[in-house]
This record gives C-alpha cells, structure tokens and sequence, in this order.
C-alpha cells in the first residue's frame, strides 16, 4: 500500500481532433473518465489552443490541445492511461510527464479557470504550500523571455554566414 | 616640365586596409536561460523554443543557440516533446 507521500503530480498534453472538441463537455468528461479509471486525481482540465499542427496527424491539419493535471499514487497507472488513450479514438497523440516542478500557482496559472479548488487545496496542503509565495515565483521559463525577445541576438549570428548559407552546407 | 599625374579615386591595392577578421559568433557571459535563471524548459514555450531552431526546424548547435550544456539538453528535450506533440515541425 503506497503512503500518501508517494504521490505525484502528472501533466498531461492531450491531441484531439478540433471536430471532437466542438463538444467540450463531452471531451472533457471522456478525458477525465480516462484519468479517474486509472485512480488519478485531477486538478484540471483545460482546452490548452486550438492551432493548426506542424504536420499532418491523422490526416487532420488543425487539432486541439488538452492540457490535464492530475496526481497519480502509483506509477504504473501511467502506462494504464496511455494506453486507454491510445485506444480512445478522439485522442490523436498523448503526451504525460512529471509535472513535481510546478507549483500549484503555476498550474492555476496555466489551467485559469479549469481548475478544481478542492484537488489543488488538497494538493497545496500536502505539499504545504503557499498561495502567495508561490504566485511570485510564477513560471520563470515563459513571461521574461517571451517579452525580452532578444532581438539583439540575431546581428551577430548573421554577420558572418547568413542561416540560409550555413545550412546549405549540410543539405544534400 | 612635366605635368602632374591627375589624382585618381583609387588607392592602390597595397594600401587598402587590411579586411576587418569577421566575427561570427560572439561570446557571451551566460547562455540565454542562465541570464533568466530558467530551471525548466517547458516544451509548450515555442516561442522561445522557435529562437532555437533554424528555419528547416533543425536543433541550433550550441555554438550558435550560446546555450550551456545544461540548458542546451533541457532545450533538446523540450524540443522534441514539442515536436511529438505537432506542435514544431521535424521538418519543413
């Protein structure tokens, strides 16, 4: 039997077809079906964008992410999940990684509204975490770079060889 | 008495200054995510992942991206996350 310490905060990145998420309630219940069968306890689930894919999956060319947290007791579950998505035939792509690095005002940041009160003040009191010190570290990874777009970099990258003439070199 | 050479344009080519040695890549202190004290590279940031890759969505080597060691694998691997996920391109 697992002690409660043993638990672990997951992401998950969900790849639906934008059709399937015209209905989100549907969707976001199938999902969530997928994550409580395998004993998970989500903190939320949120329609992450809508974008047009990088290649075609599927033969589908816009797709829908669904972005999921959840905590998981036992780590075989996550195989479990993996493969109920691999059977769902809404789910294009699935994508579940550890997410202990996060806060849960990083994961309330990230969900906005989506996300479930009573699993994440669950979650906060046992990892006795703080809602406003945790809010000021925030997510250092996005808000500072995205703004300083450091436009300064390029001149000296292309002073020399341009992108195009360096990497003609290696193309065959 | 003869008359004196007209002044042309043109030096001659010995006394042309000698070519400035071009500097392609700059050193710098820290690399990027250092600076910002990033500890992790989320892969559904491309915007800041798209700085990495050239146009043909190859990984930047570390030479060009100025990432440290660290960062340069954590970039790789959120990198190709992002791409399993089709949100950046294998390639183009």
């Amino acid at each position: 039997m697992p002690k409660k310490t043993d638990s672990r905060v997951y992401e998950a990145m969900f790849l639906v077809d934008s059709g399937d998420a015209a209905s989100w309630t549907d969707l976001a219940k199938h999902l969530s079906a997928i994550l409580t069968r395998s004993g998970a306890d989500v903190i939320g689930l949120t329609r992450w964008d809508e974008r047009k894919l990088a290649y075609t999956v599927q033969r589908r060319k816009r797709g829908t992410y669904v972005l999921a947290f959840f905590v998981l007791t036992k780590g075989d579950a996550v195989a479990e999940i993996e493969r109920d998505c691999a059977l769902s035939e809404k789910v294009l792509r699935t994508l579940i990684l550890r997410a202990d690095h996060f806060t849960v005002a990083d994961m309330r940041l990230q969900l906005g509204e989506d996300i479930r009160e009573d699993a994440a003040r669950r979650l906060m009191a046992e990892r006795g975490e703080q809602e406003r010190a945790a809010a000021v570290v925030g997510k250092p990874a996005r808000a500072p770079e995205a703004e300083a777009a450091p436009e300064t970099e390029r001149p000296p990258r292309e002073r020399g060889h341009s992108r195009e003439a360096l990497e003609g070199t290696d193309e065959r | 008495m003869p008359k004196p050479r007209p002044r042309t344009k043109f030096k001659s080519k010995s006394k042309a200054k000698p070519k400035r040695k071009m500097v392609r890549f700059r050193d710098r202190a820290k690399c990027r995510f250092c600076r910002e004290n990033v500890t992790h590279i989320d892969y559904k940031d491309t915007q800041t992942l798209q700085k990495l890759v050239t146009t043909r969505g190859k990984i930047l080597s570390r030479k060009r991206s100025g990432n440290c060691a660290g960062h340069q694998r954590a970039a790789a691997r959120a990198l190709k996350r992002a791409r399993f996920l089709s949100l950046m391109s294998y390639v183009s």
